[in-house]
């Protein structure tokens, strides 16, 4: 294969980033949930809740 | 009602200097980049001086430094060596008018016939020495490049007869087949 | 619905267990997992290498994605930004700082990548002569001057309507980032389209166009928690403020009820 180092870096911080991205944006959802509470997790929208 | 007085923020101030530079900085940031925008806009128009333009602004341009860009002739392309360096002598075409090229440094990965090459460099008076290399355009004058970047199409192809076509063109080229 | 199932699911009550997902974007996200690991076996292994380039050429499938979502991101920035300034709803508030965020990532690794690709077939990584090249970094910078804008105030509707002024300010480029390959074409180092114009090897286009939809896949997951962060972060701010004013009401409270009864 030609040109392995490019492909390899290209493609490795492509995946890496995707992945630390989506990480990091879960965590963050994780550490806000436990800091709100139940009543006020409607994310989608405010009205549909009984 | 007391109560109700005590409600007022305690220490505003930090956050207030904060919100009035953030906005700042920002809208510089802003304007900034809009007029780098109009420059780059302006200045992408003169980004490279096809081989046509060049030979006819080339009293204009005397000795100075420009991009010029062009098709390489495959059977002009001579590699050869001025002391440890490697130098690529060829011509290039573009919109009927023909360049010759002295190129000193290693040439692109992807330097081949007809792909188009980018080059920065100048107008040189005089014949190019390189040996076994014998420009195409006559005309007393080579532009010599020290910078070279390949303008490839967005054609991406696998063709079976692509090695051969390749081969025969190199063939031609070393049995001196512009003549 | 998708709010109750996500509530059902979300493990209300146990902070151990909260977050933001839900069976949905569970799903969706092992479908990405799947896809890129399917996206990686097509481009080194069954997509044929190109003729000029060789194999450099498989850097295409993750470039010219990053390229497309960075534009779909920003333009569901500036369709936010846009709603905000009309509607003055947080809903569109939150998609158009959610959609800034993943595109300016997604921008970041076009501007990455197409560097990388750029050193073996153009011969050089960044050519300030470039007009694709460097409308894109306007792109990205200005995209950057939104987040920042945005990180200067919480909830302050006037943050809100600053960032959206820049959201729609940037989104002018983008027609000029995405023509301008044809509008300048030979004046350019930068190739035409490759997903519209170019002539590709059939299963060159169909990887590339599954990398696409891979891409797309994991955009809208990533919106979805994105979203969800953002809603929460507003929340969070309404329920401290809530403390504080509750804090400050009981200080009070006490502070007024020792006062009466020194005087008593």
């Amino acid at each position: 294969m030609t040109h392995l180092g490019y492909l390899l870096v290209g493609w490795g911080v492509w995946l890496a980033a995707l992945a630390l991205y989506g990480f990091r944006v879960v965590a963050r959802g994780r550490r806000l949930s436990t800091r709100v509470p139940a009543d006020r997790q409607r994310w989608m929208t405010t009205r549909d809740r009984p | 009602m007391t109560t109700e007085s005590n409600l007022t923020p305690q220490d505003p101030r930090p956050t207030r200097q904060r919100r009035r530079v953030i906005p700042l900085v920002a809208a510089g940031a802003l304007v900034a980049g809009v007029m780098l925008l109009i420059w780059n806009l302006v200045s992408g128009s003169l980004y490279f001086y096809n081989a046509d333009e060049a030979v006819a602004r080339r009293s204009e341009l005397g000795a100075e430094r420009f991009v010029l860009q062009g098709s390489p002739i495959g059977c002009s392309i001579v590699e050869s060596a001025l002391g440890s360096e490697t130098v690529v002598a060829f011509s290039l075409s573009f919109g009927g008018r023909t360049v010759d090229v002295v190129h000193r440094g290693d040439p692109a990965d992807l330097f081949q016939p007809d792909v188009p090459v980018v080059l920065d460099g100048n107008w040189v008076e005089g014949s190019p020495e390189v040996e076994g290399f014998a420009g195409m355009a006559g005309d007393g004058w080579y532009f010599a490049s020290d910078r070279m970047r390949v303008k490839h199409d967005n054609d991406y192809r696998n063709d079976e007869d692509y090695e051969q076509r390749l081969q025969q063109s190199e063939a031609q080229a070393a049995t001196g087949g512009c003549s | 619905m998708t709010t109750q199932v996500a509530a059902q699911d979300r493990g209300d009550g146990d902070p151990t267990r909260a977050h933001t997902g839900s069976r949905a974007t569970r799903g969706l996200g092992l479908v990405v997992l799947a896809g890129l690991v399917a996206l990686v076996l097509l481009a080194f292994f069954a997509a044929p290498p190109d003729d000029e380039q060789g194999d450099a050429v498989r850097l295409i499938f993750i470039h010219v994605p990053s390229a497309i979502l960075t534009y779909v991101a920003f333009f569901t920035t500036a369709a936010g930004s846009a709603m905000w300034l009309w509607k003055r709803s947080s809903w569109w508030d939150i998609t158009a700082h959610a959609a800034a965020e993943i595109g300016v990532m997604f921008c970041a690794l076009t501007l990455f990548t197409g560097s990388i690709w750029g050193r073996p077939t153009w011969n050089t990584y960044w050519d300030w002569g470039d007009v694709r090249l460097v409308t894109t970094l306007i792109l990205f910078l200005l995209m950057v001057g939104y987040l920042v804008v945005r990180s200067s105030g919480g909830d302050d509707p006037a943050v809100s309507t600053r960032a959206a002024i820049v959201g729609l300010l940037a989104a002018i480029n983008i027609p000029i980032v995405n023509r301008s390959v044809e509008w300048w074409f030979d004046r350019t180092l930068h190739q035409k389209a490759s997903l519209t114009d170019g002539k590709l090897e059939d299963l060159t286009l169909f990887t590339l166009v599954f990398g696409l939809v891979v891409g797309l896949l994991f955009f809208v997951w990533a919106m979805i928690h994105r979203f969800r962060v953002g809603w929460l972060e507003h929340q969070a701010r309404a329920e401290d403020l809530d403390e504080a004013l509750e804090a400050r009401r009981s200080e009070a409270a006490a502070a007024g009820s020792s006062a009466s009864g020194g005087e008593a």
